[in-house]
């Protein structure tokens, strides 16, 4: 019986000549989001691959140079795309791409694609995350909305009834029927996509179980719509009503709730302005040691604390360059000032983390959105990651330079030119991203959130009294 | 009979309970997308008060210092290199600030103002390819965008109509009133017609009731900014006439209620999310900016390079710069005569290229403002953001004058740089100063234009496809 309901149900919608159109334009941008998506990533990737070698060329051809002149030249790191990206670009367009490692300072990434598009941008891009989140879910309203109230318009129910139909059968049946459609869209995208991804020979960071797992998440999602957008039509009047309140519910879960939350979280717990911020970070750095003034009190302490360890009675008696040791204490401090006013962010992003968890309750997209932004890499999680390790590879990086300086030269000889081997030394920036587990340990509250809006919108379905039907 | 379609729908305007909780829905989300922008406003204002009294106390301290200097004495509290006698120590220590002011009606759209900064302090040392323009936000906020007045208008209204209105002709139908209606001495389209002009009166009143509420209560005089008001009302109630427009046509195509409303829906999804989206695609495709990562790389060659060469460098810039060549007999020229003469280097050589971005971005804005008639939601988001003073042309236009001051900043030190003449507390005043100017847009009156003819198109084409003699939907209708 219910495998009947399945059929006629999924016949019904196959012969709907409006649901034939929705669902040819919705595959027809499909195609087209991950055609134009394939082709960028493959140019981001090949421009991400060109810079990164360039840039380390032109790090390890410095000849001889003064290590903290070389350090004041820097480097850069750069935020690699990964191949999941494909499917959901997540922040990466308000993101920068690179960050300017150099002494002294902790720069933020720079150049969001964003800043450099129109203020059309904002309306969202064509691209599969946003037929995903925002397309399909209208669909399963289009789907669904009539499931029941059909019934009962055309006066079937008594029909069906009448053949000792067990209510929760006809509901099962009519939630497949909702599914089955959506389902097979989603699977033939993922195919596509895991097929195209799975070629990709040059970069080998593809992992099928990753793709599995935002499958496995807009697959939950997708149930929990086609359970909410069945629950109205089961307990609406008629049609129209269960068409306008299940597009309610659609506007709310995906537009309204994260625009909201939005702005509630920026406003509860704000980020300084980037001026504020840089002004909060020099007023710290001022009040420690300067490692390029050594008149200062804090540096003028540190010698004699120095000269006081070693015995001895001025700098150029000991048995390291000064002038280095200091800029490495300066260094230290600096980045200790950093971790803190950076410290600061991270405490306001969590913060604002749980608002958009709280304002979840109203919006099954909001865990959605970033569990799939979590694992295809492209959440801001994923850019924090890469701005401390790009923060530690620089911290690591003037530790080596000014350990140079201090070993081999004298206090005072700033003209010394180290070896041009020290530039090799140095290894390459490399980031890692988080792996799956790792990912999902992150995630276990928007994986609750989900689980719950799963398990209560299943059960208020099917327990819902359905007898308005008569 | 028009007497009495409005006597009784007024009647049942009263009665009916959906225009109050209407009016309540409307209240509720325009206070809080208006709460939104406003605290948005407030804390852009308090950032720029509080910058330009650091800037101020600042320049308290340098007068005392210089006052010092002046006098002849050491001082021994600052490092050497940040003395304002100097003038590169001014120009890098002692910086303006160039800041966009919010208006008194940004909060009615933050468009871009989560993207960029407000206020920027160029230095000396700054040029084009180290100043930074964006804001330093959780990018989560900046995906999703905020709640304020625009997006209530552009995306939650139309639906608001929709839902009012999508069953205004199949639910007589489906009622079975239709059929008395049509024995009534008045045709059908004419009846239709009067009924969705009457929600569009009134839903046009609750908008500007709306409207005026929120200003007031975001302290926003409307006497003091009559015409932003007037713009902001007018784009409103165009905007409300073409979805009202639409929906008459719709309800006249003699569907059900499922399929008027399930049409509407598409006609929203496809003129508020895809033809933007499809426009931006479209404008990044054919005028497509460089690559940022490749111009870091290009940066960086021409900065190796100058470093190889600092002394022909410097050589050659004196040539080009006969005025920053030094007067007296010394040839002491200092760190910042290289740094300068470098720097023009690289900015000569990359100059191009980042002009390349401003280019592919002006053209990118001419393509998306010559097609952006496509969609009203279009028409709707830059006018509003243009009425806030944030759309993407005020943001270029205040980086551009940003950078204009950066250079008059830099060329002003410059000149004691090269002439090893000191600062003196009494070129404090002289210090040049940043000046906003307000953006202003050019042919204000198109955008609301083409709102106003594309609904009459539409109307026209309804009224022309229904009035048709071979139109068989007038006949279905009753049937």
């Amino acid at each position: 019986m219910i495998t009947k309901t399945i059929v006629k149900e999924v016949k019904e919608i196959i012969r709907d000549g409006r649901f034939k159109i929705a669902a040819l334009i919705t595959l027809l941008l499909l195609l087209i989001a991950v055609i134009i998506g394939y082709g960028q990533y493959h140019t981001t990737q090949e421009q991400y691959a060109a810079t990164k070698t360039h840039e380390r060329n032109i790090w390890l051809d410095q000849g001889n140079k003064n290590p903290h002149s070389a350090a004041h030249y820097g480097t850069y790191a750069f935020k690699p795309k990964y191949p999941l990206s494909l499917l959901d670009r997540g922040v990466d367009k308000y993101t920068g791409v690179s960050i300017y490692l150099e002494a002294h300072k902790r720069n933020e990434a720079a150049y969001s694609a964003a800043a450099d598009q129109t203020g059309l941008a904002r309306f969202g891009d064509l691209t599969p995350d946003f037929i995903l989140l925002f397309i399909l879910p209208l669909l399963i309203v289009l789907l669904g909305y009539n499931a029941f109230t059909k019934e009962r318009e055309n006066g079937t129910y008594a029909l069906v009834q009448s053949q000792g139909m067990q209510s929760w059968k006809l509901t099962l049946g009519k939630w497949a029927g909702t599914l089955l459609p959506i389902a097979t869209i989603l699977t033939v995208l993922f195919l596509v996509a895991g097929i195209l991804l799975g070629n990709l020979t040059d970069y080998g960071e593809f992992e099928w179980i990753s793709l599995f797992a935002v499958y496995g998440v807009y697959l939950i999602y997708y149930i929990v719509f086609a359970n909410l957008v069945l629950l109205v039509s089961a307990i609406s009047k008629n049609s129209g009503i269960s068409l306008v309140s299940g597009l309610a519910i659609w506007i709310l879960a995906c537009f309204a709730a994260p625009k909201a939350a939005s702005s509630i979280a920026d406003q509860k717990y704000p980020y300084p302005t980037r001026q504020e911020f840089a002004t909060n970070v020099l007023q710290d750095k001022k009040e420690g040691l300067d490692g390029h003034n050594p008149w200062s009190k804090e540096a003028q302490l540190l010698e004699q604390q120095v000269l006081k360890e070693y015995g001895v009675d001025s700098v150029d008696q000991l048995p390291f360059n000064f002038d280095g040791y200091r800029m490495q204490k300066g260094e230290e401090h600096d980045a200790a000032v950093y971790f803190k006013h950076y410290d600061y962010l991270r405490q306001q992003v969590d913060k604002q983390q749980v608002t958009y968890r709280n304002l979840a309750v109203i919006s099954p997209f909001l865990p959605t959105r970033f569990l799939s932004m979590a694992f295809a890499h492209t959440d801001y999680q994923t850019h924090w990651a890469f701005a401390d390790a790009a923060e530690k590879h620089r911290i690591d990086m003037q530790a080596a330079l000014n350990g140079d300086m201090a070993e081999n030269s004298r206090t005072g000889d700033w003209d010394y030119p180290a070896d041009p081997s020290l530039w090799g030394s140095i290894p390459e920036f490399d980031f890692e991203p988080s792996t799956l587990a790792d990912t999902l340990k992150r995630n276990t509250g928007n994986l609750g959130i989900l689980g719950i809006w799963l398990l209560a919108s299943s059960i208020l379905l099917f327990v819902s009294p359905k007898n308005q039907m008569k | 009979m028009i007497k009495y379609i409005y006597k009784y729908d007024l009647l049942l305007l009263f009665r009916a309970r959906w225009i109050q909780a209407l009016l309540l829905i409307f209240l509720f989300i325009f206070l809080f997308a208006g709460y939104n922008g406003k605290q948005q406003t407030i804390a852009r204002t308090s950032e720029i008060e509080k910058a330009k009294t650091e800037v101020a106390s600042n320049d308290a301290k340098m007068r005392m210092l210089l006052d010092s200097i002046e006098k002849g004495l050491t001082i021994t509290s600052e490092p050497y290199w940040t003395l304002p006698n100097d003038a590169a120590a001014v120009g890098n220590y002692y910086p303006r600030v160039a800041y966009k002011p919010p208006s008194d009606l940004s909060f009615v759209a933050l468009g871009q103002s989560d993207i960029y900064t407000h206020t920027v302090k160029p230095i000396l040392r700054s040029d084009a390819t180290n100043l930074h323009f964006t804001e330093l936000k959780n990018s989560v906020n900046l995906l999703f965008g905020s709640f304020d007045i625009a997006f209530a208008i552009i995306y939650l209204l139309p639906l608001i109509i929709i839902a009012l209105s999508y069953n205004i002709l199949s639910y007589e139908r489906e009622h079975g009133s239709l059929k008395l209606l049509a024995s009534q001495p008045i045709s059908i389209f004419n009846w239709t017609f009067q009924k969705v002009i009457f929600r569009y009166l009134s839903i046009s009143a609750i908008i500007l009731l709306t409207l005026l509420i929120t200003f007031l209560v975001n302290g926003v005089s409307i006497i003091e900014n009559y015409t932003g008001f007037i713009w902001l009302g007018s784009l409103s109630l165009l905007y409300t006439l073409f979805w009202f427009v639409v929906v008459f046509v719709v309800n006249l195509s003699a569907g059900s209620s499922a399929k008027n409303a399930i049409t509407l829906l598409g006609i929203w999804v496809l003129f508020v999310l895809l033809i933007p989206s499809i426009l931006n695609l479209s404008a990044n495709t054919i005028y497509p900016v460089p690559s940022r990562t490749a111009l870091v790389n290009d940066m960086r060659s021409a900065k190796a390079e100058a470093s190889k060469k600092q002394d022909e460098i410097l050589d050659s810039y004196l040539r080009d710069h006969p005025e920053y060549a030094l007067r007296d007999s010394t040839d002491n020229y200092s760190f910042w005569h290289t740094y300068f003469a470098s720097q023009k280097m690289v900015t000569d050589a990359i100059g191009p290229k980042i002009k390349s971005f401003d280019i592919q971005l002006e053209n990118q804005q001419a393509w998306v403002n010559k097609l952006g008639f496509l969609s009203p939601a279009i028409i709707l988001q830059r006018g509003l953001t243009q009425i806030a003073g944030t759309s993407s042309d005020n943001y270029s236009d205040f980086r551009g004058q940003v950078l204009e001051f950066t250079d008059r900043w830099r060329a002003h030190h410059l000149k004691f740089i090269f002439n090893n003449r000191s600062f003196t507390a009494t070129d404090i005043d002289a210090l040049p100063e940043f000046n906003y100017e307000p953006w202003a847009k050019k042919n204000a009156l198109l955008d609301p234009l083409i709102l106003f003819l594309t609904s009459v198109a539409i109307f026209f084409m309804g009224w022309i496809i229904f009035k048709k003699p071979s139109n068989k939907q007038r006949t279905t209708l009753l049937n």
